[in-house]
């Protein structure tokens, strides 16, 4: 738990500098209020689960997914609902069938969607002057999908992508070798909730988990590789470019897919336990994902979709949890 | 000469704890002042007490007479009296009869010159006669007497295949690895016997891909005695030495509960069995003592040839002591072998090795809540799924378990090892096992 936290810490650090101070107000109400429910939990059924870590993560989880400025009281309650009522009315750590930090948001997000989707532009000292409030999820639904959306109308790319952009094209000899937006996407200079915007963080943290084996890497492998095949294969029809068109990295990179896929849907106590059933839960989320994503009513379907899947994580373990010889009997 | 093969899956990363003892050549450990002697010395049935308080004996002499096909004689390491006969504790922690000695009189084979037996003349029966006069039962793994239907005799069928296990089962063990390094000679005559007991089709010999040196020694035995016989190296990490994964890794086959190695015809005996039958047949000796590892934190490891019914105590004092105060001290290896509640227990032929272990190596993780992390699924030797068949146990659903394979757990004890959750999971694999067993909860 410890190292998941160290892992996502980087990246939450970014979204401080990213959105001010403001972040770090919602990372740390979300992070007590999570802390403190466990402690008073703890107390009352006579069990001390603090030193395990769990309720820490699941609150930092919980404010990671937050906007910066949401009202102070959301990532509250959202972490009481996760601490309490996802985890500790199902028995507690390891007896909980749902991610708790996934439930607290979709709570909160359900409850609440005007306050969930007030995002601020980022700030960076100057460095992102000109990119838009709105996120890029958001802007490609709006615009039909794509990267294109990020630069379509105006300059809503950050002065740094453009000169990166324009080197490389320069380099390459052709314009669009590196698309608008790409570097921007990259190192998190965007809108979004305040662990989501830096893909380069949630990567490196990412990796360090599986340097340690603490995750395995069939789960985010078979999450974003099914979200990048559909992009591909599917992205493109709404921008009129037909099958196979399709801007992988903006379904990628643009949403909260890299924070899911890593650090969410791999908790160990609502995903499948074997290898084999690990691939297929991050295959379901992944389609669930793109499902939400270019059919739902919301921009963005990764809660959804790991959700939904760990509904389906006793079923799969039925099925894979098995292995070998033992599986076909019983 | 086969290539090293590797094991189908994970190693518990035990570390090397063979180096304590790998370069301690085999020493004889002091006669001691009393032997206490066990009836029940194997996994057979136990010995009838063939003396009475106040009997004089010999070396060598007929203690306890078999009873039964799975019975094998108990003969005395020492010679004088027979100071008591009582029930007592064995290292395991089962009870049996015992015949106590206290040491008087001469020796009358120890540092004799003995007459050797030509087993190429011997008939096959009268090879037979003589392994279950001397008692010779299996020194490694389960201990059964090879004179009985379970042991080398093999029900009868000609095997296809007469394995020779020449690796450790587990680690800290090394008195294998010193016998083949030191008497490799022996232990080829004793598998050559043993060929022409079974006529199989082929020998094999298993060695540690690890120890050249054993390895050597071996193949120097088979070439200098003119044979054929394969020699297998196989990597050793914990658990493919037990014997069930050599023979799988030797033959290519698996070997499914509730299977004898019979039944991928093949017959397996350790190194030490091998060398403890030429010792019988050719020299007409009982087996009375056997190699002992006495490793962990004890001052000076070593490789002990012991006299049985030797106290534990007296040979951990041989080696110096303990270094701290242990955590347990285990018989056998410290995966399947089982913690010494009393240290004057007496050694039996199936104590392969003492391993005392501190406090630190003893700790096991505060139990917590299981994550659902799956490591236990991942080290399993048997391919089961260690947690799934704790949660059937826990549920009292044992029969369904049964057939999600749970006979196939050999207790090696890597789930339990790897579970960072503190869970005891091969006690319960045990538990599970048992009722399945015995049919009752």
């Amino acid at each position: 738990m410890w190292s998941v936290t160290l892992a996502l810490a980087p990246a939450a650090a970014w979204g401080v500098f990213s959105f001010g101070l403001v972040a770090l107000r919602t990372l740390g109400a979300a992070t007590a209020a999570a802390a403190a429910t466990e402690l008073l939990l703890g107390l009352l059924l006579r069990r001390t689960t603090i030193v395990d870590g769990s309720a820490i993560l699941t609150g930092l989880l919980v404010g990671l997914t937050m906007p910066p400025s949401v009202p102070v009281f959301v990532p509250i309650v959202a972490s009481v609902f996760a601490i309490a009522v996802a985890k500790w009315a199902f028995g507690g750590l390891g007896a909980n069938w749902v991610n708790p930090a996934l439930a607290g948001h979709l709570f909160v997000f359900l409850s609440w969607r005007g306050l969930m989707t007030q995002w601020v532009a980022p700030r960076l000292w100057g460095l992102a002057d000109g990119v838009s409030a709105a996120t890029p999820l958001g802007l490609a639904a709006a615009a039909g999908g794509g990267l294109a959306a990020l630069s379509g109308s105006g300059s809503t790319v950050s002065a740094l992508d453009r000169a990166v952009s324009a080197a490389v094209g320069k380099l390459l000899g052709s314009a669009d070798a590196l698309p608008r937006g790409v570097v921007d996407l990259f190192l998190g200079i965007r809108a979004g909730a305040i662990g989501e915007v830096s893909a380069l963080l949630l990567l490196a943290g990412g990796l360090f988990l599986m340097a340690r084996r603490i995750v395995a890497w069939q789960l985010p492998f078979s999450f974003l590789s099914s979200v990048a095949l559909l992009a591909w294969t599917f992205g493109g029809r709404r921008l009129g470019l037909g099958y196979f068109h399709g801007s992988v990295l903006m379904d990628l990179l643009g949403g909260g897919l890299l924070l899911g896929a890593f650090y969410m849907a791999t908790d160990p106590v609502t995903s499948p336990l074997s290898r084999a059933g690990m691939l297929v839960f991050g295959l379901g989320c992944g389609c669930l994902t793109y499902l939400v994503r270019s059919l739902g009513v919301y921009p963005e379907g990764v809660a959804f979709a790991i959700v939904l899947m760990n509904m389906l994580t006793p079923s799969i373990n039925r099925i894979f949890g098995w292995r070998g010889r033992t599986a076909g009997k019983g | 000469m086969r290539a090293a093969s590797g094991f189908r899956r994970a190693d518990v990363g035990l570390g090397d704890s063979r180096e304590l003892s790998r370069d301690r050549p085999i020493e004889n450990a002091p006669i001691p002042a009393v032997c206490t002697v066990a009836m029940q010395q194997d996994a057979g049935t136990a010995a009838e007490c063939a003396v009475e308080v106040g009997d004089i004996v010999a070396e060598g002499m007929l203690l306890g007479r078999a009873t039964a096909p799975t019975s094998a004689h108990v003969h005395s390491p020492v010679p004088g009296r027979v100071a008591a006969v009582s029930d007592i504790r064995l290292p395991g922690g089962a009870w049996s009869t015992a015949a106590v000695i206290e040491l008087s009189g001469r020796f009358a084979r120890s540092g004799k010159q003995l007459r050797s037996y030509d087993w190429r003349a011997m008939s096959v029966e009268a090879i037979w006669e003589r392994i279950r006069k001397n008692g010779v039962v299996g020194l490694a793994g389960e201990t059964f007497p090879l004179g009985g239907p379970l042991g080398v005799a093999g029900g009868g069928r000609r095997p296809e295949t007469l394995v020779a296990n020449g690796t450790e089962p587990e680690p800290y063990l090394t008195g294998t690895h010193r016998l083949l390094v030191e008497r490799a000679p022996a232990v080829v005559a004793g598998l050559r016997i043993a060929e022409k007991l079974l006529t199989p089709k082929r020998v094999v010999i298993a060695v540690d891909a690890a120890e050249p040196a054993a390895r050597v020694a071996v193949e120097l035995a088979v070439k200098r005695a003119g044979l054929r016989y394969e020699v297998a190296a196989i990597e050793t990490a914990f658990p493919q030495a037990l014997d069930r994964h050599v023979l799988e890794l030797v033959t290519g086959r698996e070997l499914r509960h509730p299977g004898v190695p019979e039944d991928i015809g093949c017959v397996l005996a350790g190194a030490q069995t091998l060398e403890a039958l030429f010792q019988a047949v050719v020299m007409d000796r009982p087996l009375c003592d056997r190699i002992i590892t006495v490793s962990g934190i004890v001052r000076a490891p070593a490789n002990l040839k012991v006299r049985i019914g030797t106290r534990v105590r007296e040979l951990i004092e041989e080696c110096g002591g303990f270094t701290e105060p242990p955590g347990t001290v285990v018989v056998g290896g410290p995966m399947t072998g089982s913690a010494l509640l009393d240290l004057d227990v007496p050694v039996t032929k199936g104590v392969t090795g003492i391993v005392a272990l501190s406090r630190r190596a003893c700790r096991v993780p505060r139990l917590t809540p299981c994550i659902s992390c799956g490591e236990c699924m991942r080290v399993c030797p048997a391919g089961l799924s260690p947690i799934l068949l704790h949660r059937l146990i826990e549920h009292g659903r044992v029969a369904e378990s049964g057939s999600r394979g749970l006979e196939e757990c050999s207790e090696c004890g890597c789930c339990a090892f790897v579970c960072p959750a503190g869970i005891r999971l091969a006690e319960s694999m045990r538990r599970g096992k048992a009722i399945l067993a015995t049919g009752k909860a």
